[in-house]
């Protein structure tokens, strides 16, 4: 596979101003929701990398921060090799048509006014395709590579008509038309029935296979991450806690966090005895975060010296990095 | 002892469309302290089931066949006004968006004591006492009895509604995905909480949600319905271990476990069952891989197929080459290529 | 599958716009329930009739003086055969004016209405759409116009002008667009937020084509409702001014009939010069009321009966 990054995330950050009303106007020290706090990785060409974390990690809002939805307050995202300036309009054509996005609701993401044919046709309208012909292949196969079969059947209905699923796939197809580089996902099975959710993720795997597409899969899921994603970055309080290969992270969790995330998920199995890390389950308030390590509040190992943590990430085992001070052996004592 | 029985429950839903058959023909028992497990994709009537044993269904809705018998009463019989007694006082429900039905006028204490007061006869001091009781069973802490809900986050709101659910000793609990909206860490300990107090108390409980691992881990029995009828039941321990209905088969394959290593998730292909057409086959017979010409004409009843086990299949002596036939990805894609020739010759 | 075969069915997508839940035959079909709303629809019609013919509907000059066999002015004489509607105190055919004020009224009432949803709606739509700095300053503006008072300021305004129903119209614009930009702001700030806008961003869509194909066709029935609201209005307004005497001379209307009747102390003998003007204003009014009523069942799904 090739290893080429295909973007790399350099120093991220997203700070809100909150504004809390009129006694704000006098204090002279503004506030801040730190979203995302300087954060950096990379994104492989053709991999998926899996970004999970509890809401308010700030997992969503680096989704949309790499497709451009938002705005970053300071940092650098770099695109295929191209340093990617804000605000330039000429960039911006060129930028969308590489990357797209899947939203989690199927039932808003659709236009409710507009058919599926036009719903797919309208990105390439936006970009200047005008031969109608081409308009109408192209959108047929997209909708066959979503696997909405016969293409013809699905073309003139409206979102309504259709189920949860097949709204997803409608909205993956819109997402491919362009044939982008860059797909994000956010949490894009977890408002669908359970007997349909291994579809849409068979068919995210498949549109690596045959498009070449390189994905950010984000979700709160972990067992779907494990499915779909060769890599897993773990989200908490904007920071990034830990990353590796997915088998890594799920079978050998380095930082504590992670450990008691895994350790929450329910089991079908009536056999298997899972041992919950219990803690604190509220988490600090995103104005006033705590000094030094984010989760140190929180986590069942931390010590004084938690409080001086910077959130370095430390290679713990291969390629498997944790922004915790201490190591296995340490944690274990 | 019988705490629940609910025999031949039918609950049609009035539309602009026509008639939605939401519920037809389901009978369950629930035992003192045994909890249930329903589960099903959305639409297959698992709420609507919880909604009328509360009598809490839209006003579109009624139960049109049926009985609802609970301590040996029947409810479908009782007045608006001998439900309302009921509900809170013996049955307590905790639905998924309950933490939204916090009054933000008045402190989460004072809710809790008005609910208690409106039931028993306890003196306020009492109801006060009884509510930080509750409170710190269900891990929250006595001075959050002042907080008012805007002060509080999500996992606490939904904590206190489970709290003033408990408040009075109820003898049947009803759970409507009451951790879903919840992060994982969260809901990995109110279930602990919800667990340990319905063992306490020896409540029964419903437990409704589209997780079957949440209910393999709390849950004594399970129900998996489709279509608005129960397609199996059978204790958790033997069912995630040998599921029988081509349904439970197929649900097994779709769910992905954080344990697997690298099985490929098969879907069930298809969309559940218009409930507004007359149906008189089996509920899951247009995505169903092992079809015949009898599951379209008759719906199968709820049968015995073991100690502890009833599956309303037509077929359940030929379970083996079922469960071997439903591990193949090819028995799947075979339905799918067959629902996509039904659509073409449709259209 | 052939060649001819796709490129028909090609023509079909790009042509067919036909929408099942769309708004046009949800209120049809409301129609077909809310028998009210059927009778404003129908009266509606009649009114639009009346006042597109009202030239040649009208028999007389409407400020043409009658005169019976004697030579005599017809004063004040009670509906007849010849006067349908009666005379007024000068011996004028209230039926010819009541004609002639159905054609002001509709024209005040539909074009303000237009004017106004108009404005209202572009400002709306850009406001809520672009939110900040546009949003504050907009909505500062509709702040400005909330705080004048309406009668107050027409009166000035057709002092200032000279009266006439296109000031008249101006004035109720001026005045009412405020309404229609602040409603369908708040309803393009929820649409705004729906991820389905946010998929044609991402998709690359210039900030225009999202407020005219995805806003603008999902606040169209929120739009149709302040029309109907606005037509009705504006015809109240009217009537209003004219009755207090603002109103155009020249041209026939409802208040003004009521004005001279008022202001020559015949309210009260002469029932047919008050009661004929004022059922007619009744009833314009009431029919776009059902109406409206009916278009709110179609905006608001919860109004809908089950």
């Amino acid at each position: 596979m090739d290893t080429m990054p295909l973007i790399q995330i350099e120093n991220l950050k997203k700070y809100y101003l909150v504004n809390n009303g009129i006694k704000d106007i006098f204090s002279k020290e503004k506030k801040y929701v730190k979203a995302i706090d300087d954060i950096s990785l990379i994104i492989k060409k053709g991999e998926i990398l899996g970004l999970a974390g509890e809401s308010g990690s700030g997992k969503t809002t680096t989704g949309e921060i790499l497709v451009r939805l938002q705005e970053p307050s300071d940092g650098n995202i770099i695109f295929d090799g191209h340093v990617f300036k804000a605000n330039s309009k000429i960039e911006e054509k060129k930028f969308r048509k590489e990357v797209q996005m899947i939203f989690q609701d199927p039932y808003e993401t659709l236009n409710p006014r507009f058919n599926i044919f036009d719903t797919i046709a309208e990105p390439l309208k936006i970009h200047g395709v005008k031969n109608r012909q081409d308009i109408y292949d192209r959108v047929i196969k997209a909708l066959e590579i979503a696997e909405l079969k016969p293409a013809e059947h699905y073309i003139t209905r409206y979102p309504h008509e259709l189920s949860g699923g097949q709204r997803q796939r409608v909205a993956i197809a819109r997402g491919i038309v362009l044939e982008p580089k860059f797909l994000v996902a956010d949490e894009p099975v977890s408002m669908l029935d359970v007997s349909i959710r291994a579809d849409i993720l068979n068919l995210l795997k498949n549109l690596r296979k045959k498009m070449g597409l390189t994905m950010l899969y984000v979700s709160h899921d972990l067992s779907t991450i494990k499915y779909l994603c060769d890599r897993i970055a773990i989200m908490y309080l904007g920071k990034i806690v830990e990353i590796g290969n997915v088998k890594d992270v799920i079978d050998n969790p380095q930082h504590p966090y992670t450990k008691v995330l895994l350790s929450s998920v329910p089991v079908a199995d009536p056999d298997y005895k899972r041992q919950s890390i219990i803690i604190e389950d509220e988490v600090p308030d995103q104005i006033h975060l705590p000094e030094g390590c984010r989760f140190g509040p929180r986590c069942p190992y931390s010590t004084e010296d938690c409080k001086n943590f910077d959130h370095t990430l430390f290679e713990r085992r291969t390629d498997q990095w944790s922004a915790c001070i201490y190591n296995e052996e340490e944690l274990r004592k | 002892m019988l705490l629940l029985e609910v025999k031949n429950l039918d609950i049609d839903y009035k539309t602009q469309e026509g008639t939605l058959k939401a519920i037809s023909d389901v009978s369950f028992t629930l035992r003192q302290g045994e909890s249930v497990g329903f589960v099903g994709e959305s639409g297959c009537g698992k709420t609507t089931l919880a909604k009328s044993i509360m009598k809490l269904l839209p006003k579109n809705g009624s139960i049109s066949k049926g009985e609802i018998i609970f301590k040996g009463e029947d409810l479908v019989k009782k007045s608006k006004e001998e439900i309302r007694r009921i509900r809170h006082l013996k049955i307590a429900m905790v639905s998924q968006s309950a933490m939204n039905s916090l009054n933000p006028v008045y402190t989460v204490g004072d809710q809790i004591i008005e609910g208690i007061l409106a039931h028993t006869n306890m003196s306020k001091k009492e109801a006060a006492k009884r509510a930080e009781e509750v409170f710190s069973i269900i891990g929250l802490e006595g001075k959050r009895l002042k907080s008012y809900p805007h002060q509080m986050s999500g996992g606490m709101k939904q904590r206190a509604i489970i709290a003033m659910a408990l408040s009075l000793n109820p003898d049947l609990i009803i759970a409507d995905e009451p951790t879903t909206a919840l992060d994982v860490v969260v809901q990995d300990r109110i279930l602990r909480e919800i667990l340990s107090i319905q063992k306490q108390m020896n409540s029964s409980m419903i437990f409704i949600t589209h997780d079957i691992s949440v209910v393999s881990e709390i849950c004594d029995t399970i129900i998996v319905m489709y279509g608005g009828k129960i397609m199996e039941k059978a204790s958790t321990k033997i069912f995630f271990k040998k599921p029988l209905h081509p349904y439970s088969l197929g649900l097994k394959n779709a769910f992905p476990s954080i344990l697997d290593i690298g099985e490929e998730l098969i879907s069930i292909p298809g969309t559940p069952p218009n409930l507004m057409k007359n149906l008189s086959g089996c509920r899951f017979v247009e995505r169903c891989p092992f079809r015949t010409t009898l599951c379209q004409s008759e719906m199968p009843v709820l049968r015995e197929a073991g100690e502890d086990h009833l599956v309303a299949c037509h077929y359940i002596d030929k379970h083996e080459a079922f469960t071997e036939a439903a591990e193949l990805r090819e028995t799947w894609e075979a339905v799918r290529s067959r629902i996509i020739q039904e659509k073409e010759e449709g259209a | 599958m052939s060649k001819t075969v796709v490129s028909t069915s090609i023509k079909s997508f790009f042509t067919s716009k036909k929408n099942s839940q769309g708004f046009f035959p949800v209120f049809i079909n409301n129609l077909k329930r809310d028998k009210l709303a059927l009778i404003g629809v129908i009266l509606l019609i009649f009114f639009i009739g009346v006042g597109i013919f009202a030239d040649f509907i009208a028999p007389y000059e409407p400020r043409e003086r009658h005169y019976n066999e004697e030579g005599k002015i017809r004063r004040l004489e009670a509906p007849s055969k010849d006067h349908w509607f009666g005379t007024t105190d000068v011996g004028r055919d209230i039926f010819s004016q009541v004609v002639l004020g159905t054609k002001t009224a509709l024209t005040v009432g539909i074009l303000a209405a237009l004017l106004v949803t108009l404005v209202g709606a572009t400002v709306g739509i850009i406001a809520g759409y672009s939110g900040g700095v546009v949003d504050a300053v907009l909505m500062r503006i509709v702040d400005f116009f909330y705080a004048i008072p309406f009668i107050p300021f027409v009166i000035i305004l057709s002092a200032v002008l000279k009266p006439s129903i296109w000031n008249i119209i101006l004035a109720v614009s001026l005045l009412s667009w405020r309404t229609v930009a602040r409603l369908v702001r708040s309803q393009v700030l929820s649409i705004a937020k729906r991820p389905f806008i946010k998929a044609a961003k991402v998709a690359g869509a210039s900030h225009s084509r999202i407020m005219v194909k995805y806003i603008l066709p999902n606040v169209i029935p929120l739009i149709l409702l302040e029309m109907a609201f606005m037509v009705n209005f504006a015809i109240m307004a009217e009537a209003s001014i004219a009755f207090l005497g603002f109103g155009d001379p020249q041209k026939p209307s409802w208040g003004q009939i009521l004005h001279i009747n008022f202001v020559t102390g015949n309210s009260r003998s002469a029932w047919w010069w008050t009661a004929t003007p004022g059922l007619a204003i009744v009833l314009l009014l009431l029919s776009i009321f059902f109406i409206t009523r009916a278009l709110e069942e179609v905006v608001d799904p919860r109004l809908r009966r089950r």
